[in-house]
């Protein structure tokens, strides 16, 4: 989570520029060639919504039902036109391998190598680096960003080059020192990019977590390894179906689609009804209809909703505990999205509700959010786009209408909001140090324990060694001389050796500390514990 | 018999390697050779700190005389910019030179009664210079 990539110039003159949020996000993408700018991007909210200006063309692109890694529906609205809903196809890894249209018309159909690197769909050449086509929403292996003009792709963090199978910048850390790999800090995934993903350039996770993180059951993983059939050995589905045959080709290749039977079994909550809503994506894939709500002029919520708006008023009662476990006493459990605890819900003035709960009680009436309520518009889109997995109506104008409406209409809030707060923040972000007070000569040195204010025992330390790791929101305020003097025989020396803002300097600090303890079995003499 | 606890730390970033100029002088022996020296009871320790800062910052120089530990407490400031574009043998010509320039001063200001300072400036020197 240090540095990031902010400048790729290539000889012919091509540059591509970024710059990033003080969560390390990309916040804005600028490629140009000589004084022609070819594409402009802004990103928000971990970029799941974005806007991209391409040939003097503006798109805006949201992810509803989920981050760019694992979405499966992506509105786009190009200029002033209506938004057009697509439907991304992906392999256990989230790469995207295809994109239907709302009409069931394949748009897109993509292939990758192992590493990542593009290939044609049909004859599997690889495409050479400086000849990779265009994607259609800029993503692909594995959800990441593909730079197609650089032959790299952009995976937050580093940039990516899959026909190396390397990153071009080492890991700041390593990884797993537990393991030979860890110590070759350019690989990708622990140079086993068939189980593993690399999210952000800076952790390899598992293949299926990494594709969908909110699903985490044993189920998602049989879905995944026969996704890898769909995916990676190329069954039946891209040749033997007709892909512009709607119900030829996606009817077919529903049996293929073993990916979309689990799909929607993977999430936990659906469980109850995974049979149903996975009959019902089929439909839709078949059929380019939905359930029999399809047949509805107004848009009919998913009975859940309903469900929770019919439960009973209750009186609001004193909340028990805080935060996301707050409870309400007599009021049942909370608010799931599961029928039981939906029934015992208790009716809360909106002002009382979470913005999750705003959200979705926006959706039932099908009002838009208040402009302010930024919270509530973020959850919104999160439902629709569950709402439409679990059979919603995506053929209806009214669908794209209330998209239209209420996501598109957070765009028009949210950016001048996002920016102002990132400027704000960056404005705020103190310089913070990692600092490391180091024996200044070989003696004893005192042993710091919690719950102890003074040391409870010596220990041996050589010139040089660890005694403290620490950070210091202001380096100003710095130790006194006597303080350095009079820790053990002949005192420690204070040593700066990282500077950033406070979450970096923290995550440094607790790095340092979890590897010397990995090392040496304890913890350093001068901290009591890991941050 | 009084020993004297001569002790050189270091406020300072990685970059500036200082804490290898420390490691070089620890190597002299230096600590323990001022502790078996008396230069009279008036000052029983001389701390000096290497403040390696950005002149930016405007950090001021702390000298201190501790009646109670009869300790003399004193930074020594440079300048973190210079020191980043210097090469080592650099850094150690530099740290030498001010500590024996800017030492013996500060402690002979304080007129302290029956401690020899020009005793302590030759051993300071003869100590000090080892590493150039």
């Amino acid at each position: 989570m240090l540095s990031r990539p902010v400048r790729i110039a290539d000889a012919a003159g091509l540059v591509a520029a970024f710059t990033y949020n003080d969560d390390y996000d990309r916040a804005t993408e600028l490629i140009t060639k000589g004084t022609a700018t070819l594409q402009a991007k802004t990103f928000f909210a971990e970029g799941k919504y974005e806007i991209a200006t391409e040939q003097g063309q503006e798109k805006q692109r949201l992810y509803l039902d989920g981050s760019p890694y694992d979405a499966s529906i992506v509105v786009e609205k190009e200029g002033s036109s209506a938004p057009q809903l697509y439907w991304l196809h992906r392999d256990y890894l989230g790469s995207i391998t295809h994109i239907s249209n709302n009409s069931g018309n394949l748009a897109a159909e993509y292939s990758y190598d192992a590493w990542g690197r593009l290939r044609d769909a049909n004859s599997w050449q690889p495409f050479a680096p400086d000849a990779m086509p265009e994607l259609m929403f800029g993503r692909g292996y594995t959800g990441h960003e593909h730079l197609t003009g650089f032959g790299l792709i952009h995976m937050n963090a580093r940039l990516y080059d899959p026909v190396l199978g390397r990153f071009l910048a080492p890991d700041p850390q390593v990884a797993d020192p537990g393991s030979t790999n860890g110590f070759n800090r350019y690989a990708y995934a622990s140079n086993n990019p068939l189980m593993f993903v690399d999210l952000d350039g800076e952790q390899t996770v598992d293949g299926n977590s990494g594709y969908n993180g909110n699903t985490g059951n044993s189920a998602y993983w049989n879905q995944s390894m026969a996704s890898m059939n769909y995916g990676i050995s190329g069954s039946a589905y891209p040749r033997t179906g007709n892909p512009n045959n709607p119900n030829a080709g996606y009817g077919g290749g529903g049996a293929n689609f073993g990916g979309g039977l689990n799909y929607g079994g993977g999430y936990s909550w659906e469980s109850g009804a995974a049979g149903a809503i996975v009959s019902t994506l089929f439909y839709l894939f078949s059929s380019h209809k939905g359930s029999a709500q399809l047949e509805a002029t107004n848009i009919v919520l998913d009975p859940r909703y309903s469900q929770y708006h019919a439960a009973k008023p209750k009186p609001l009662q004193k909340p028990v505990g805080t935060g996301a476990a707050t409870v309400y006493a007599g009021g049942g459990k909370g608010l799931r999205m599961d029928n039981t605890r939906v029934a015992t819900a208790p009716y809360l003035p909106t002002k009382e509700l979470t913005a999750e709960q705003r959200a979705r009680r926006y959706i039932e009436s099908l009002e838009a959010p208040p402009v302010n309520d930024y919270s509530a518009w973020y959850y919104q889109s999160f439902f629709i786009g569950d709402w439409m997995r679990a059979g919603g109506d995506c053929a209806q104008g009214n669908y794209l209408s209330m998209v239209n409406n209420m996501c598109f209409g957070l765009l028009c809030v949210i950016p001048e909001c996002r920016v102002a707060g990132v400027a704000a923040r960056e404005v705020a972000a103190v310089s913070v140090e990692q600092y490391t007070l180091r024996a200044a000569e070989d003696g004893f040195y005192p042993v710091m324990k919690r719950g102890f204010a003074n040391s409870q025992e010596l220990t041996w330390l050589n010139k040089g060694d660890v005694w403290k790791f620490g950070t210091t929101k202001n380096p100003l305020t710095r130790y006194s001389q006597s303080y350095l003097d009079n820790i053990g025989e002949f005192g420690v020396y204070y040593k700066t050796e990282f500077t950033g803002t406070l979450k970096e300097a923290l995550t440094v600090e607790r790095m340092k500390i979890l590897n010397f303890r990995g090392q040496n079995g304890f913890l350093p003499a001068g901290n009591k514990m890991v941050k | 018999m009084m020993a004297f606890r001569f002790n050189i730390l270091a406020d300072f970033y990685w970059e500036t390697n200082i804490d290898k100029v420390l490691d070089l002088l620890s190597d002299t022996g230096y600590r323990r050779f001022f502790l078996e020296q008396n230069y009279g009871s008036s000052l029983e320790g001389l701390t000096v700190v290497l403040m390696c800062q950005d002149p930016n910052l405007k950090l001021k120089q702390r000298i201190r005389l501790s009646k109670k530990e009869r300790k003399i407490y004193l930074d020594i400031m440079l300048d973190l910019n210079q020191f980043m574009g210097l090469i080592q043998k650099e850094r150690e010509k530099i740290i030498v030179e001010k500590l024996l320039s800017e030492i013996p001063p500060i402690i002979a200001k304080y007129k302290l009664e029956d401690f020899n300072v020009s005793k302590f400036e030759m051993d300071l020197q003869s100590q000090m210079s080892k590493i150039l």
